[in-house]
């Protein structure tokens, strides 16, 4: 739904990623214009990682590096990133890490990335965007006070950029039991993955804990990480995804 | 259990209880590395670069050609502190088999700089120019982020690292200890391409070692936990065999069902 937020939360290893995508393959599958923005592995890590998982609708996807580069701890003067990037679709993505630019630091801020989405998102028509993860992001702000207000009004830019949205969050190994966090109060919908130890095998599920407007399943389900993505065991229902 | 094992060129957590196998599971990494002609480095921060020689040593390993940075803390002398630039200096370098046990003594005499993110991307960067390494192990993270800055000099300080470490091609470990339940999720994890962790339990005055991959990015892992066991060649991760019920309900207990 435009203008919608929908939030993945879950720990290391949960599949976040990979529900994300899903939800953008879904999009190009449709014929849409889609836009992923990688703050956690970068674009070309993404393309040898998930390429064999979604093949060629993979490559359709646009992508903007949003990872930070190396700091030279030396005092240059800043530049603003907005100048050296751009979204590019993941089949055209260069194979290798770049290198950070040498004399001087380009200085990779919030607000030149949302100027850049928003550029992306009205030029290319994109429909639905992924943030992956939106806690990165809030390490670009440097007090508590400061990535709370961040997160609303990051939230509410992603709103009135009129696509739908889904962001996901990394969570500890420990998900604290009716989080309040601003993510879920302004988000549609939240879906999170799970991480425990049976018998002495580690297994994941996935639970839709808000969904408004439409009826859902509260239970946890079991899913499975397997060579085409994310599959859920219970024979019940299909976790809901690229809606 | 790592199904093609680790992918070159990214860096990967490997997290730990006291005595449960990370040092020497890094060594396995490095001779591995050695084994196939590459130039590895074991970067020590928390153990004297002796210690680990002595047991590498102990093994059986032919460990001469792991080349060694010493990042230990100095002994404190509560006076001048150096820059970040006088760390990077006075990193001193040495392969398993030029060590002596001179390098314990003469801590003392330098000037004692704290150690800290920062100044390990500076030594590295330092090091990289005068040797193109394959593999690294930084063993381990703990201190620096115990005497460390603060969460968000960490934040940057770690995002800074990692990229370095992709830039220069490197396949690498960085250990660390296990978080407590309460802990915020690092910034190391999210940005690690896999972590895996190794636990140690007594149960019934029995000391088990266990092995189990969390997060793997862009290769299958065993979803088991592992058995792991130390002889006097290293560790073994018993691939095939499980761990006894009261160790499993015990680990268990880490990750409970929710």
């Amino acid at each position: 739904m435009p203008g919608s937020i929908y939030t993945i939360a879950g720990p290391p290893g949960s599949g976040k990623t990979i529900l994300a995508v899903q939800f953008l393959i879904e999009g190009v599958k449709r014929g849409e214009n889609v836009l992923l923005v990688a703050l956690d592995e970068h674009p070309c890590e993404m393309h040898e990682n998930l390429l064999p998982m979604f093949g060629e609708d993979f490559d359709r996807i646009l992508v903007l590096d949003g990872m930070l580069e190396m700091k030279s701890y030396e005092k240059t003067p800043l530049r603003d990133v907005s100048i050296t990037r751009h979204a590019e679709a993941f089949g055209k993505v260069f194979p290798e890490i770049p290198r950070s630019s040498d004399m001087i630091n380009p200085e990779l801020t919030v607000s030149a990335i949302q100027e850049m989405i928003k550029v992306i998102v009205r030029n290319e028509s994109i429909s639905r965007v992924v943030i992956d993860s939106v806690t990165s992001l809030k390490m670009f702000m440097m007090t508590a006070n400061e990535r709370i207000s961040f997160l609303q009004s990051f939230l509410r830019f992603l709103s009135d950029l009129s696509v739908t949205s889904m962001v996901t969050i990394q969570e500890s190994d420990f998900p604290t039991v009716g989080a309040t966090d601003i993510e879920y109060i302004m988000s549609r919908g939240v879906i999170r993955l799970y991480r425990w130890l049976q018998n002495d095998g580690f297994v994941i599920g996935i639970s839709i804990d808000k969904f408004r407007g439409s009826d859902h399943d509260e239970n946890i389900n079991r899913i499975k990480i397997t060579p085409i993505g994310l599959q859920v065991l219970d024979k019940t229902r299909r976790a809901d995804r690229g809606r | 259990m790592l199904d093609g094992g680790l992918i070159p060129g990214r860096t990967y957590i490997l997290m730990g209880d006291h005595g449960s196998g990370k040092s020497t599971l890094c060594g396995h990494f490095l001779m591995e590395g050695i084994k196939r002609g590459e130039e590895v480095l074991y970067v020590t921060i928390d153990a004297p670069p002796s210690d680990i020689s002595t047991s590498f040593i102990g093994y059986g390993w032919d460990a001469g050609k792991i080349t060694i940075l010493n990042a230990h803390p100095r002994v404190r002398d509560y006076k001048a502190r150096g820059s970040l630039i006088e760390v990077a200096a006075q990193r001193s370098v040495s392969t398993i088999s030029e060590m002596s046990d001179k390098e314990k003594g003469n801590n003392q005499a330098l000037v004692s700089p704290d150690l800290s993110l920062p100044s390990l991307q500076l030594m590295l960067q330092k090091e990289f120019e005068s040797k193109a390494y394959d593999r690294l192990v930084i063993d381990s993270i703990l201190s620096l982020r115990m005497l460390g800055a603060e969460e968000v000099q960490w934040e940057i300080g770690i995002n800074s690292i990692f990229r370095l470490l992709a830039e220069e091609g490197l396949t690498t470990i960085i250990v660390s200890d296990i978080p407590k339940q309460y802990d915020n999720i690092r910034p190391e994890f999210i940005l690690s391409r896999g972590i895996i962790r190794m636990n140690r339990l007594v149960v019934a005055g029995k000391t088990y070692r266990a092995i189990s991959a969390q997060k793997m990015r862009g290769s299958g892992h065993d979803d088991q936990v592992r058995p792991v066991k130390i002889t006097s060649h290293g560790i073994t991760v018993e691939a095939s065999k499980v761990l006894p019920p009261e160790v499993v309900t015990q680990l268990a207990m880490s990750f409970p069902k929710p």
